[in-house]
């Protein structure tokens, strides 16, 4: 039963990004970095369908700088009984070199995944990111 | 070892029918129900959050979520801290001093994220103020027994 717990979330997040591949960044194309939050698959669309995006061991991505992409995490769980799945994402225009937070939040059976600026010019360290906007219209998932 | 199974068997059964207490949710036993945790970050922030199991209500919850802000403050050397229930309220700076808390198949979590600062300042709540206030709801002393 706790094993089913655990294992069901598991093949609900699996079976949401089967079709996805891990997104790899082509070789001399400037970058910014994203942090990204646990217990999420993240996901890019970058000029095509969206792919997952890796993570290194301190919990960071690269994703490319100076053109518009879409973020995006998808969040499966189940309490035994129900299962929830949840997927946002925002596109934005990331700058070479900034640094960048990604917040998924549920409230309820509602989730939002936003992406902040990491800055030291605020007092709490963190700026709303000017260029976020909708999701690519041509980003699937 | 089959006496040692039953044990955990029961022990299981025994908390699945408890609700949360207030204890971390990496204890190795009691966190199987939930409970309080951290992290630092987003930038100078530190999001605490507690998670609880179908028998502890919403309010309690929150109650656990303050305390536990106060008691990270202290930990982290502040003697107060301001407390913002999303990102976007940290980033304007609109202050709270409670949060609403809902539930995900029955089960009710909560999260916030505190600033901590040494000095009190408009709106900052005091991590003293706050543990003695909810102290005895989060903590209470057993009740003595005796003669009379």
């Amino acid at each position: 039963m706790r094993a089913a717990r655990f294992l069901l979330p598991l093949a609900i997040m699996l079976s949401s990004t089967a079709c996805m591949s891990t997104y790899r960044m082509p070789a001399g194309t400037p970058s910014a970095s994203l942090r990204v939050p646990p217990g999420v698959t993240t996901w890019i669309c970058a000029n095509g369908p969206a792919q997952i995006l890796p993570k290194g061991k301190d919990g960071r991505a690269r994703i490319p700088a100076g053109e518009r992409i879409t973020i995006g995490a998808n969040f499966a769980t189940s309490d035994g009984y129900m299962n929830y799945f949840c997927s946002a994402g925002v596109s934005l225009q990331p700058e070479k070199d900034a640094g960048y937070y990604q917040d998924f939040e549920t409230e309820g059976d509602r989730c939002i995944a936003l992406v902040y600026r990491e800055t030291d010019d605020a007092r709490v360290g963190l700026a709303f990111e000017p260029t976020v906007g909708r999701s690519g219209a041509g980003c699937t998932r | 070892m089959k006496r040692h199974f039953l044990g955990a068997v029961t022990m299981a059964m025994l908390l699945s029918a408890c609700a949360t207490g207030y204890h971390s949710a990496s204890n190795p036993l009691l966190g199987l129900t939930g409970g309080y945790w951290d992290q630092p970050g987003p930038g100078r922030l530190i999001k605490v959050g507690f998670s609880g199991n179908g028998y502890i209500t919403r309010d309690k919850v929150a109650t656990y979520l303050l305390y536990r802000c106060a008691e990270v403050a202290q930990r982290e050397g502040g003697s107060h801290f301001i407390f913002y229930t999303s990102l976007p309220d940290a980033i304007g700076d609109r202050r709270s001093s409670e949060r609403i808390v809902n539930a995900i198949g029955g089960k009710p979590a909560t999260y916030a994220y505190i600033l901590v600062v040494s000095e009190a300042e408009p709106d900052a709540l005091s991590a003293t103020e706050v543990i003695a206030r909810l102290g005895p709801v989060v903590k209470p002393t057993p009740k003595q027994g005796g003669v009379s």
